[in-house]
């Protein structure tokens, strides 16, 4: 309590690039919705989430400092969607019945592809905890490390999410009937 | 084949993710040329992240809704101003540093952090006519018995009166995923003083900094204790000698702030 304080200089704005940095945040969006669409399982919700998440990265836009503006962006998406969940967003559990126009144009052909209408289903039926360590390293293709940043979690959980979701996901794939998993030998 | 090292579960995810160091890639390839369980795994985890793309990748090319291109303007030009100051500060630093940012610099992010929502927890509730608090003052006892157990601290209200301003009441706000509590004050000129504060993150005491946001002057620092902010309209000469004021009825064994 004792220590006397020290005062230190004020902060003040430097060049302003205000462009720049709108054009580096515009440039994710799409990759934040289709995060937030492969989490929340339908649109709105995806949307509604992407929008608290860019709302609150430009208030706080002061509060970051440099380097990976995607690893800033998805950080304050998840927690964003965490508070959002407290909240009970996702209250209702998903009905998908939410899937206009979802009809994927890249259907798969080839058997060794998953069935995506399957996969989707699969991936929904994920605890939360397991879908985003499989979405970030999968979908968004982050590393391990910068997974467990985003996430606040130790490089340790994010492995055993992964492996547990991934084990989970390839129990329902390809044991499901129908869910044209090619079986390996 | 036998790896001299056994293969681990994560090295099999690594394999499908191409996170794999380059120099144990070829003797986890080995171990799995070996076995038709772990081959079967990492070929499942690679088809299941081309199905995340097959399945999930439209998205990138649909055309982005308008809410989410509008551009929030709720905090005006000193929002902007804001977005300026981390731009040069990103004009600055170099790539990387996002996740190699040392600890100083994410405490240096929870207070200002802590000096921004104080600000904004101050333009909401000071401008109030009739309900800028939650309890009144005249329920101190009470008050100071909540907020102590809503933030498992003790919790003192500094007396201000020496330098005119009155204690108006308190209130308790959420502070990202903490709990935050808001002391308010009034002098005879109808001027308010917020103070606002929640759980320290860091043990050591900090020293008092400053920022105006959004047209109000902040100062914030910590104890081991509770971080604190004080908010008010007033220039930064005049906030600086309320918050000695504060910070000497907090402290009252501490000596004269140095400035």
């Amino acid at each position: 309590m004792g220590d006397a304080a020290r005062p230190r200089p004020d902060r003040t704005p430097r060049r302003p690039a205000i462009e720049d940095f709108d054009q580096l945040i515009t440039a994710q969006i799409p990759h934040l919705r289709r995060y937030a669409f492969a989490l929340m399982g339908d649109r709105d919700r995806a949307d509604d989430l992407v929008q608290d998440c860019l709302e609150r990265a430009w208030s706080r836009a002061h509060l970051w400092r440099q380097g990976n503006l995607r690893g800033w962006l998805f950080t304050i998406m998840h927690n964003v969607s965490v508070n959002a969940r407290r909240r009970d967003y996702r209250a209702p559990p998903l009905t998908s019945l939410d899937r206009p126009g979802l009809e994927p144009s890249t259907r798969a052909t080839q058997e060794d592809h998953l069935s995506i209408a399957a996969l989707r289903d699969a991936v929904d039926s994920l605890p939360r905890e397991q879908a985003e360590v499989i979405l970030l390293v999968g979908l968004e293709e982050f590393s391990y490390a910068e997974t467990a940043a985003i996430l606040g979690v130790p490089m340790g959980t994010v492995m055993s999410r992964l492996h547990r979701g991934r084990e989970r996901l390839r129990q329902l794939l390809t044991n499901q009937g129908g869910a044209s998993l090619r079986r390996v030998k | 084949m036998t790896a001299e090292r056994p293969i681990s579960d994560d090295e099999l995810h690594a394999t499908a993710d191409g996170n794999l160091p380059a120099e144990r890639q070829a003797e986890v390839d080995d171990a799995i040329a070996g076995s038709p369980d772990a081959a079967a795994r990492v070929a499942f985890y690679r088809r299941l992240n081309a199905g995340l793309h097959a399945g999930y990748d439209f998205m990138l090319n649909e055309p982005v809704p308008e809410r989410l291109t509008t551009r929030p303007r709720r905090r005006g030009w000193q929002g902007l101003l804001r977005v300026a100051a981390a731009v040069a500060l990103l004009a600055v630093g170099g790539g990387g540093g996002w996740l190699a940012r040392d600890v100083t610099h994410q405490k240096d992010a929870q207070t200002y952090e802590l000096a921004d929502l104080a600000a904004e927890a101050h333009l909401v509730y000071a401008s109030q006519v009739s309900h800028p608090v939650e309890v009144p003052a005249t329920e101190t006892e009470h008050l100071l018995a909540w907020l102590s157990k809503s933030l498992d601290r003790q919790v003192r209200v500094p007396d201000l009166s020496a330098i005119g301003y009155r204690f108006l009441g308190a209130r308790l706000l959420p502070s990202g995923s903490k709990v935050a509590g808001q002391f308010m004050f009034q002098n005879v000129s109808g001027n308010r003083v917020t103070l606002y504060f929640t759980p320290a993150v860091d043990q050591r005491d900090s020293a008092f900094r400053f920022l105006t946001i959004d047209g109000v002057s902040v100062y914030y620092w910590h104890d081991d204790d509770l971080a604190y902010a004080l908010v008010s309209e007033v220039p930064r000469e005049q906030l600086k000698a309320i918050c000695n004021e504060v910070y000497s009825k907090l402290n009252p064994n501490a000596g004269p702030v140095e400035w």
